[in-house]
């Protein structure tokens, strides 16, 4: 009997509960999830890449101008790569960091874009489509990124962060990856991934949702 | 009547044991070693080392590849989630033949939990009873007794499981749980690595390396039961190979929940301790650390009295000084990427001294553990160990209780091999695997498992085993004396008598589980078992009384005898799903079913499956409320118990846990605990033996701010 009531009670608090959380945070799309050491880490790789990545002098507009970043969709960075822009140099140039909502806001040239898993499908799709450009290194963080295009794509690998290289995109995009990236990133495998490897199988199947 | 006394007394024993004697440390069971974790790179990923950190970036991308981010995202089991308990190896929870549930920090602070059983409520397959204030019965997959003797427990590679009366003394073992990086649950045998008296589980609680705990922590809070607690924490280093940390806590509990009143388990402590760690050079990593505690709690029952008329006992009250202490060093060597080894030596000395009944035991005990791992060929993955453990025991008797003799040291000499099998490449992983060992207890013992696993793809894994287990005799079902109180008003005590011949019970288990991580956010496993009990040790009365102290009193005795055998078999389902990145649920459900033999004249085996939970139902969701808040509920259904001589209704109890986090170095939390339940609710049936009572847990709220820096 107790515990009928009790039901009820503990029912409605969860319930209300839910119903104002969700009130509270249903709005907007939902920002990525933000873990704070693997974006620390991703933060420091967009440097790593930075430093290990030859970018055609066309890339720049004069030989002063910085090396531009830019975050596409919500920022899970919170204040990293700030202090990275602040502490260091990307290839001599000073790093600046510009940060856009969505597709339509972006406001070119960015050496490299960081485009975040807080985006669509179709978004990044687009992003895709659009940002392919020579001396653009796009790097992305969703399953089937680099199939679709991207030169470098974050995933995880138990406890760490790892990363694809698409190493035709880059080239496309006029980019020279450094031996030693090249050896640590996992290749893209071609479209026909062994059926075993079902992550493979997902960048696959995202890829062809992409195309 | 006869039967049913037999049960009380039965049931009663295992009270005896674990309150109402005197003593208890010590350890038992296998030693376990286990570096956390010797990754060459031991740069943590903190904004402090952002610029170790990108020195790395621009010379060294090799190494900043090696840097661990740690779990997934997804909330607790993950696939990816590591372990190291289950084979002394480091792998994943995905490619483990064993059951594994891993708590990680986040999920203790989250839960509000302050104590370690009240955080391993929330395992699967984990039954965990409160018996009062400052006492805990845990078991894994059933067995349930004051005296759970089938489960082993390690902190930090240090045994706490006490052979004397091979139970787990709970209110020893107050950690800071803020230094605690994980919990890993294990069901099932683990002996082929571990060595006897790990047959059901492990529990193995795995503090935070030092140089994930730089900095200090404060924490500090008072509630409605637990009357205050604090901790504090520092921690430092050279800022190259040296770090340390050093903490001390205190806290004060109330009394529990009883109608009458006659509560007296109030329970206070306070405990300190270090753990430093010296990178010698990236292949050597020692670690040296220690922690010394000192507290009271107390307990209520009754206690015989020899009488020819009544009364027969009287109400007695009694506080117990708990106190103790350990130093474990530990040498971490990596030989080359697939080669390691290390040694691990510790000492312990636990003291328990109860006051009013004049008893005590003092346990020091010396540890001494090594293991090798090495791969042979492209598929073979080997670890291999030796061990050995010497354990003093000085009991202090009284004429109601003791061990004769009092005094009694005990050894375990003990080796074991095992090797994981790639059949076929991240395919099919074979595990075989045997420990041996001599111990004074039992003689030799030999504790084979064998494990398959196919893991299909990265994402789902089936394995079966089979494995054999036992669990060696404790002290007290060797050498102890102990009178109870008369079941009903007549002048006959029982009296329970160690067998010096009481033999090792042993259990063959058979076992299955599939697991699968769907999405990124939804992952959930199943496990399922039977395990079939040989040589179970009962009470068996003996064909004689014995008169007693007092003309026309008697004794009637009763010996441990190896003669109960029996079957359980259950399961247990556990997912985990990220219904959004801010909101995770978790939950799961148990089932069990135990089935014991009658056995002549002894103790009724049908408690065994009277006292074990059948159903239980666990439910977490843990919400982030935007950037600075938390609000986390749980709520939990345990079936009740039904006895001759006491029943538990069921229930369901919740937590509720609102945080404000309004800066990443401060924290003020608001805890509910026990909630819709009334004042308090019952766990556990009176000790039918010592009619030590239990006392209900109570509903509590209490305050928290904890600040880091």
């Amino acid at each position: 009997m107790k515990h009928v009531l009790f039901n009820t009670g503990v029912l409605g608090a969860v319930l209300l509960g839910v119903g104002i959380a969700g009130a509270q945070t249903a709005p907007a799309p939902s920002p990525p999830p933000v873990d704070q050491k693997e974006y620390l880490l991703k933060a420091v790789y967009l440097y790593a890449l930075g430093c290990n990545i030859q970018w055609p002098a066309s890339a720049f507009s004069n030989p002063n101008a910085p090396f531009v970043i830019g975050i596409l969709g919500p920022d899970p960075f919170g204040k990293t790569l700030q202090d990275i822009a602040r502490k260091k140099p990307i290839q001599g140039r000073k790093i600046v960091v510009k940060r856009f909502e969505t597709l339509q806001d972006y406001r070119g040239p960015c050496q490299m874009v960081f485009v975040s898993n807080g985006l669509s499908k179709e978004e990044q799709q687009a992003v895709l489509r659009k940002l392919s450009a020579k001396g653009v290194l796009l790097v992305g963080e969703s399953p089937g990124f680099a199939e679709a295009g991207g030169s470098v794509n974050f995933f995880r690998d138990q406890d760490r962060l790892r990363f694809e290289i698409n190493a035709s995109a880059a080239k496309r995009a006029g980019l020279e990856m450094g031996a030693q990236l090249l050896r640590l990133a996992e290749p893209v495998k071609p479209r026909h991934a062994s059926e075993k490897d079902s992550s493979a199988l997902d960048r696959v199947r995202l890829s062809q949702a992409l195309r | 009547m006869f039967s049913n006394l037999r049960k009380l007394i039965f049931l009663g024993i295992w009270g005896v044991f674990i309150e109402a004697v005197p003593e208890g440390m010590g350890q038992d069971t296998e030693p376990p070693s286990l570096p956390d974790v010797t990754s060459k790179t031991d740069i943590s990923l903190t904004e402090d080392n952002l610029d170790q950190l990108l020195e790395l970036a621009e010379k060294n991308v090799a190494q900043l590849a090696q840097v661990r981010v740690g779990p997934g995202l997804t909330g607790s089991p993950s696939l990816d989630t590591p372990v190291s308990t289950v084979s002394r190896q480091e792998t994943t929870v995905g490619k483990s033949p064993w059951a594994v549930f891993v708590i990680t920090n986040e999920m203790i602070r989250r839960s509000g939990a302050k104590t370690i059983p009240d955080v391993l409520r929330m395992a699967p397959g984990v039954e965990v009873t409160q018996l009062d204030s400052n006492k805990w019965a845990i078991a894994i997959r059933g067995l349930n007794w004051r005296f759970s003797n089938e489960l082993l427990v390690q902190i930090d590679g240090r045994s706490v499981y006490t052979p004397l009366f091979n139970c787990v003394f709970w209110d020893e073992h107050q950690l800071l749980l803020e230094d605690v990086e994980r919990i890993e649950v294990i069901r099932g045998p683990g002996a082929s690595v571990w060595g006897s008296n790990a047959v059901n589980g492990i529990i193995n609680i795995i503090t935070k390396r030092p140089k994930d705990t730089q900095g200090a922590y404060v924490e500090s809070g008072t509630g409605t039961y637990q009357k205050g607690f604090a901790g504090v924490r520092y921690g430092g280093g050279n800022g190259n190979d040296f770090q340390y940390r050093v903490y001390g806590n205190w806290f004060e509990r109330g009394d529990g929940y009883r109608p009458d009143g006659l509560a007296h388990d109030a329970w206070r402590q306070v405990r300190t301790g270090f753990r430093s760690e010296w990178q010698a050079d990236s292949d050597n990593i020692v670690t040296l650390q220690g922690d010394y505690y000192n507290g009271y709690c107390g307990d209520q029952g009754n206690i015989p009295v020899f009488s020819f008329t009544p009364p027969y006992w009287e109400t007695f009250f009694n506080t117990t000084r708990i106190s103790g202490g350990n130093a474990l060093l530990r040498w971490a060597h990596e030989i080359d990427d697939d080669r390691d080894w290390a040694l691990q030596i510790y000492y312990d000395r636990t003291e328990r001294h109860w006051l009013d009944y004049h008893l005590s035991e003092v346990r020091n005990t010396f540890d001494c553990d090594y293991d090798y791992r090495f791969p042979l060929g492209e598929r073979h993955k080997f670890v291999a160990g030796f061990g050995y453990r010497n354990t003093h025991s000085d009991t202090e008797n009284s004429f109601l209780f003791g061990m004769i003799p009092p005094q009694r040291s005990d050894y375990r000499v003990s080796y074991f091999v095992q090797d994981q099998i790639e059949l076929q490449e991240d395919l099919w992983y074979l595990t075989l695997g045997s420990k041996f060992e001599n111990n004074s207890w039992s003689g030799f013992e030999y504790q084979p498992t064998v494990r398959l696993l196919w893991a299909p793809d990265k994402k789902r894994a089936i394995w079966g085993s089979v494995s054999r287990a036992v669990r060696t005799p404790s002290q007290a079902e060797q050498n102890v004396y102990a009178v109870l109180t008369p079941w009903i008003p007549v002048p006959v005590y029982p009296l329970i008598l160690g067998n010096p011949d009481a033999q090792a019970e042993d259990m063959l288990a058979w076992e299955l589980g599939y697991r699968s991580q769907v999405t990124d956010r939804f992952s959930w496993d199943i496990a399922a078992f039977l395990y079939d009990y040989r040589d179970k040790t009962v009470l068996q009365s003996l064909p004689y009384w014995i008169p007693g102290p007092v003309p026309g009193t008697w004794f009637i005795p009763y010996q441990f005898v190896n003669l109960g055998a029996g079957k359980s078999y259950g399961f247990e389902v556990t997912n985990s799903f990220a219904a959004t990145p801010q909101w995770k649920l978790r939950s799961s459900y148990s089932f069990l079913v135990l089935e014991f033999d009658p056995v002549v004249n002894s103790s009724s085996p049908e408690e065994f499956e009277a006292q074990t939970f059948r159903n239980e139902f666990y439910l977490s969701s843990s919400w982030d409320l935007g950037a600075h808040w938390e609000l986390d509920m749980t709520g939990r259904y345990v079936e009740g118990i039904k006895t001759s001589v006491g029943n538990v209704p069921s229930y369901i109890v919740g937590d509720i846990r609102l945080a404000w986090r309004p800066h990443k170095n401060f924290e003020w939390s608001v805890v509910g605990r026990n909630l819709y339940d009334g004042i308090a609710h019952q766990e556990a049936i009176n000790d039918t033996i010592f009619n030590n009572f239990s006392t209900g847990v109570r509903q509590e709220v209490y305050t928290q701010l904890i600040w880091r820096h």
